[in-house]
């Protein structure tokens, strides 16, 4: 080897640790990043319910107070009523599938869906009566599992963190 | 003596005449291998090896020997096993080491043989053999980093293993993705309707002929110019980076779906982050380094050095076989995502 290159070799040395001190430098800034990023998915996860539910409680609230109005008057306006309610509820619970909860609160995701689907089921039946009358003979039922879901979403909302809500919403 | 001839009297027969230049002064038929038959070497596995001669220049026989922890690894791993003495250690790691490159096909399989059953195929096929693929290439490509960091040779046939899974997990991915995707435009529709698409069908087109030439015969006919063939797979890997930014953009996902890490699972950033580790360890100044801390016994630098890298890279490759392994469940169990 010749003396030129011996005088060489600890330049080449110092540029190549020069190299790797940088981009363990910006590997090192993004792994320290990730550690709090990571730490704040629960509170990201409580983010997408709340972005989910928060339209189909709007949705909800406003069609709920104008059944209650149209339940004693006028059949057609409050089967479509009942029949927004089914898109809001039908709507949520799609959107809820989506949501990859942790371990904890998975399970009581899935129930929450499942008591959603039989109160949309109980709304579909009352969209088939054929008198206010009747309509209203369901409203007892409807109620029952309106209280399953609202005892469905206390839970899910601890689990997330999340203040509990009343009055049917998500 | 040079530190290239040192090496090769250690490692005579992956170098053989298929180093760099030595081809044409040292033709396949004069080379040691007449005097000792390559199939019987015992480091016959390593004929893919492609040694950076630029690693070596600049070293004479004076200092340090570097390779001799690596000679040690390799050959303890080159002895026959303990439990099973039919079989070298080195071929038992390798048959387990080779078998990832199935679980791909294997996640997909159930979609094929129910012919898309649900829409499995429509709807999560590209999740499956595109993820799939990417991790194989980016195994491939992560093989000849690891012989800079640790120095041990004996895994260096997983590099053509994974390489060739990657091109043929690629080909299957755009077999299915032209019958099953839902783009419009027919079979050129569904394999060149995007951009992204298009992306995604150049580096298949492009794997073909690294994939054919994969081979030891391939590589004693084309000589000197089997190496640059084999450089496409550069191309390849800048093709892959802009086929995932032109998918997920430079933004973090956004609405309703997903498990609160969005930027963990935004595969652009991925493979931005395990590229930037294995483009590192390729720059020559880089390897010298390396080389030379492990030459002086100090090879804790070289760990305390590139940990972060190391754990951004394994990171990064975490959420690539979560992604797998999700979305392969979801195909296995014909369960597919609602949109």
């Amino acid at each position: 080897m010749s003396a030129l290159s011996r005088a060489q070799a600890p330049q080449r040395n110092i540029t190549g640790f020069l190299l790797i001190a940088m981009g363990s430098a910006i590997a090192a800034v993004l792994v320290i990043l990730a550690v709090p990023y990571y730490a704040g998915s629960s509170a990201r996860i409580a983010s997408l319910y709340t972005n989910v539910a928060g339209p189909a409680d709007r949705s909800l609230a406003a069609e709920i107070q104008a059944y209650g109005v149209n339940r004693d008057r006028n059949l057609a306006a409050a089967k479509l009523d009942l029949s927004n309610e089914v898109k809001a509820e039908t709507s949520f619970d799609n959107q809820l599938g989506e949501i990859t909860f942790p371990p904890a609160a998975d399970p009581h995701a899935d129930q929450l869906t499942a008591d959603d689907a039989k109160r949309v089921k109980l709304i579909r039946l009352q969209l088939k009566a054929p008198s206010l009358r009747k309509l209203r003979a369901l409203d007892g039922q409807v109620r029952a599992a309106s209280a399953a879901v609202d005892a469905q979403v206390t839970i899910m909302r601890a689990d997330l963190g999340l203040p509990s809500v009343s009055g049917g919403l998500y | 003596m040079s530190q290239r001839g040192t090496i090769r009297e250690q490692y005579p027969y992956p170098e053989g005449p298929y180093a760099g230049g030595h081809y044409q002064e040292a033709p396949y038929q004069e080379a040691p291998h007449a005097e000792a038959p390559y199939q019987e070497a015992p480091y016959a596995d390593y004929a893919d090896d492609d040694y950076d001669e630029a690693f070596y220049q600049g070293y004479d026989e004076q200092q340090p020997r570097p390779k001799a922890k690596r000679r040690s690894v390799d050959a303890w791993m080159a002895q026959q096993s303990t439990n099973l003495p039919r079989f070298k250690r080195r071929s038992i790691a390798l048959f387990f080491l080779r078998l990832p490159a199935f679980v791909p096909w294997f996640f997909i399989l159930r979609g094929w043989l129910s012919l898309n059953a649900k829409d499995v195929l429509t709807l999560s096929e590209a999740d499956v053999l595109g993820t799939g693929g990417e991790a194989t290439f980016l195994i491939a490509v992560s093989i000849t980093p690891l012989i800079t960091l640790i120095g041990a040779r004996w895994y260096a046939p997983l590099r053509r293993w994974y390489g060739i899974f990657f091109a043929l997990i690629g080909i299957s991915d755009a077999a299915t993705a032209s019958i099953t995707t839902s783009f419009s435009g027919g079979v050129f529709g569904r394999l060149a309707g995007h951009t992204f698409l298009v992306t995604g069908f150049l580096i298949v087109l492009i794997a073909i002929p690294v994939l054919l030439t994969a081979n030891t015969p391939a590589q004693r006919r084309l000589g000197t110019y089997w190496k640059k063939l084999q450089k496409f797979t550069y191309i390849i890997w800048g093709m892959i980076v802009l086929h995932l930014a032109l998918l997920d953009g430079f933004h973090p996902f956004d609405g309703p779906q997903g498990d609160g890490d969005p930027v963990f699972h935004q595969r652009f950033y991925q493979i931005l982050a395990i590229s930037l580790p294995l483009v590192i360890l390729r720059l020559p100044p880089v390897k010298r380094w390396v080389s030379d801390k492990r030459a002086a016994g100090q090879q804790w630098k070289v760990w305390c050095a590139v940990a972060p890298m190391a754990a951004l890279y394994l990171l990064a490759f975490a959420f690539i076989i979560n992604e797998e392994i999700f979305t392969g469940l979801q195909v296995m169990t014909l369960n597919p995502p609602a949109n």
